[in-house]
């Protein structure tokens, strides 16, 4: 005979505003469960009268009868003796066949000494319930103002913004949930924290997902039938950001910022405290086991390399490359189980090489095929030039001005790098491929020449040893006759063996040798060039010549004659950079909060830094977001 | 930021701030490099055995340049449970500070 299931007793600890009645009401859902709302209101035992029967149960085992809900004596009865009268509820419960018990407890109405008593009843679970600091202050300022704390449309009530009301609610609020934490971490029972932007504000299957995964954590096994939002229960304010729901949300938000508390109020408490279960609820009932995932398509394409970086895995964010004409992470999600389950994501595309003249209708498909299957999902593509923008733009793929180059890293690149003795002194440095396109003859009338390179052909050296036969090939000297793959650091101690830097392609990507060698500090002779290496160009830096070998050398002289010192290459390249890598990030956050709401990771280029030297498997990057 | 004795500085430093409103005021001063604030923040915030306000110390100590410090706390930061390894501050100070 099978023991049938302990009784549970499920208690809300939250602050008021927080989606406190969403989560009650879902939980009315969950089977054999007695949904009640708050126990301990002053005003209101909310709920009762829903449940008449329970409620007249309740009256008798009280002992007496009441008026309704808010009858006076009933209140004054229960604040009397709140563990008391806990116990007739959850006793009540039992008696009528319920499986649990769920209710919600606010601050106010419950000392920490009654807390720590109720807590320490052996079927009790606890969920805590936080939401976005910024907001919650919000919708309690307008339920004051409106007087109306359900039902009521207010997305076009604008509030006065008093910047130290603001904080010192905020911070008893902070207060008030550390002592729910307390005592609830003191009770030694099973707790999990839901967010309200990132399990209720949701669409009914994830938030079903999410109070799901909740629940599992703290072994409520019953079903949850369902977890829509009633219609009683209609969200208020649907504007999608705190400033739109003040007067001069501008001026509020930079007050903020002078104040170092922006992030602060932008984030919800005790998700910084208990982070544990954290983007894990969703994937824990919703992805699917790795195994599947690396199946098949999957799973060889996973293999590919690239340059692959994620900042945030529930929603993702990721940047990767559109190398040979494709996405390689568009291709891998594409199938007919969407690749990362219910998570959403922005997935940003850098080009390896010039969009200018590619035609992009394959790509653009395929990326629309990736996204309707897996919807929740977007790409987004980085031009590096108006000519790149209007071509995205025609086949419909969306970009923003970027450019792999912002993401150099300028401290592996010092212009004081220690020199290589092993390697001669010369005027010109260039990196690149020993192919054709890379344009080495080019440098032939400039005489000794540092070439860095990609393990060659054999072929390959001949061909350019016999154009520029004084160029020193130095992979091969540093590696005595084999090529050598050469670090960061060395090629910073060639670069100080070298006062320019060469860069003769026609057409490439966004030329990695270039921004580094003018981060190190040497100016850049260039032929004019697809691929956006010129947007970080200047009088200061570099110089175009004409494509034939006879400018190119007259372009070394010149630029060795003007004498610039590496720190003023350096800082003329990083006058460009910086102010390009913040109008990126300023444009890619526009376009993840567009997408993914006020809740959305904050993406910081200093976190895509050295990206350009992080080359892995496709699969090395998914592997942490399943 | 504000500048410390500014009135708006004052203002601020009279509200009665929760514990993660000191740290991310902690963390934006170190950030911004307003000493003044980070000081005042450090002698405000406690308990010192939690495992944010010990990151917080060690951005502090890096930003000072007390090595001696740094390599001490990062020494705690990396043998703390792994939980305590994925609070905020305590992934930022891991992820951020640089080996003294």
């Amino acid at each position: 005979m099978t023991k049938p299931p302990e009784f549970q007793e499920i208690i809300v600890l939250a602050m008021g505003r927080s989606g406190t009645n969403l989560l009650l009401e879902n939980l009315r859902n969950l089977q054999g469960n007695i949904g009640l709302f708050e126990i301990f209101s002053p005003g209101t035992l909310g709920s009762l009268e829903n449940h008449p029967a329970f409620f007249e149960r309740l009256q008798a085992n009280l002992g007496r009868s009441y008026m309704g809900q808010s009858d006076p004596a009933l209140l004054e009865r229960v604040l009397a003796d709140q563990i008391g009268y806990f116990d007739i509820l959850s006793r009540t419960a039992q008696e009528m066949g319920f499986q649990s018990i769920s209710c919600k407890i606010f601050p106010t109405q419950a000392s920490p000494a009654m807390l720590q008593h109720l807590l320490a009843r052996p079927n009790v679970r606890i969920l805590m319930l936080t939401r976005r600091r910024i907001d919650r202050y919000l919708s309690r300022k307008k339920g004051v103002l409106t007087q109306e704390y359900i039902g009521r449309e207010t997305t076009n009530v604008l509030l006065d913004f008093d910047l130290t009301n603001c904080l010192t609610d905020m911070s008893q609020s902070d207060r008030d949930l550390a002592a729910f934490l307390d005592c609830a971490q003191g009770s030694g029972r099973p707790l999990a924290i839901l967010g309200y932007e990132r399990d209720l504000d949701q669409p009914d299957d994830l938030r079903h997902a999410a109070i799901t995964a909740a629940l599992a954590e703290i072994g409520v096994t019953q079903t949850l039938g369902s977890a829509v939002a009633p219609d009683w229960l209609p969200k208020q304010d649907k504007s999608p950001d705190w400033r739109h729901k003040v007067k001069d949300g501008f001026a509020a938000a930079s007050a903020l910022v002078g104040l170092g508390l922006l992030d602060y109020v932008e984030s919800a408490p005790l998700m910084d405290l208990l982070p544990s279960r954290s983007t894990g609820a969703l994937s824990k009932a919703q992805i699917r086991p790795a195994a599947t995932l690396t199946a098949g398509n999957r799973g060889k394409l996973g293999q590919r390399g690239g340059y692959f970086e994620s900042l945030g895995r529930d929603p993702l964010v990721t940047v990767t490359a559109i190398q040979d004409h494709q996405s390689i992470l568009a291709e891998w999600m594409i199938g007919p189980e969407p690749a990362f389950a219910a998570r959403k994501g922005v997935h940003f595309l850098r080009a390896t090489w010039s969009m200018e003249t590619q035609p992009l209708d394959a790509l653009a498909d395929r990326l629309r095929l990736a996204e309707l299957d897996n919807p929740g999902h977007i790409f987004v593509a980085l031009h590096v030039n108006a000519v790149e923008a209007e071509n995205y733009r025609k086949s419909g793929i969306r970009s923003i001005l970027g450019s792999s180059a912002l993401f150099t890293d300028e401290t592996l690149w010092a212009s004081d790098a220690p020199p290589l003795s092993a390697i001669p002194k010369a005027n010109a440095v260039m990196i690149a491929g020993l192919a054709d396109w890379k344009n080495h003859h080019l440098a032939a009338l400039l005489g000794p020449v540092h070439f860095i390179y990609a393990a060659p052909s054999k072929a390959q050296m001949d061909r350019v040893l016999a154009l520029c036969p004084q160029a020193h090939m130095v992979n091969h000297i540093l590696g005595k006759g084999q090529h050598l793959y050469l670090d960061a650091a060395q090629i910073a101690g060639v670069f100080s063996r070298s006062k320019l830097s060469l860069a003769l392609s026609f057409e490439e990507g966004a030329h990695r040798g270039s921004m580094e060698s003018l981060l190190a500090g040497l100016p850049v002779v260039s032929v004019a060039a697809l691929g956006g290496r010129d947007a970080f160009y200047s009088d200061d830096n570099a110089l175009i010549v004409a494509p034939n070998a006879q400018a190119v050398r007259d372009g070394v002289d010149q630029m060795v004659a003007r004498r610039l010192t590496r720190a003023q290459v350096r800082k003329a390249t990083l006058a460009l950079l910086l102010p390009a890598r913040h109008a990126f990030e300023q444009a890619a956050n526009a376009v993840i909060q567009d997408h993914l709401g006020p809740l959305a990771p904050h993406l910081r280029v200093r976190d895509l830094v050295g990206l350009s030297r992080n080359y892995r498997k496709l699969a090395d990057m998914t592997a942490g977001l399943q | 930021m504000i500048a410390f004795d500014s009135p708006e500085g004052e203002a601020l430093r009279a509200i009665d701030l929760s514990q993660p409103a000191l740290l991310a005021l902690w963390l934006s001063a170190l950030n911004s490099g307003q000493m003044d604030w980070a000081h005042w923040v450090q002698a405000q915030a406690a308990p010192k055995d939690d495992p944010n306000i010990l990151a917080l110390r060690c951005l502090h100590a890096a930003a000072c340049g007390d090595t001696q410090v740094v390599r001490l706390i990062m020494t705690l930061l990396k043998t703390l449970p792994a939980p305590q390894r994925a609070q905020f501050y305590v992934r930022k100070a891991l992820a951020t500070t640089p080996a003294p």
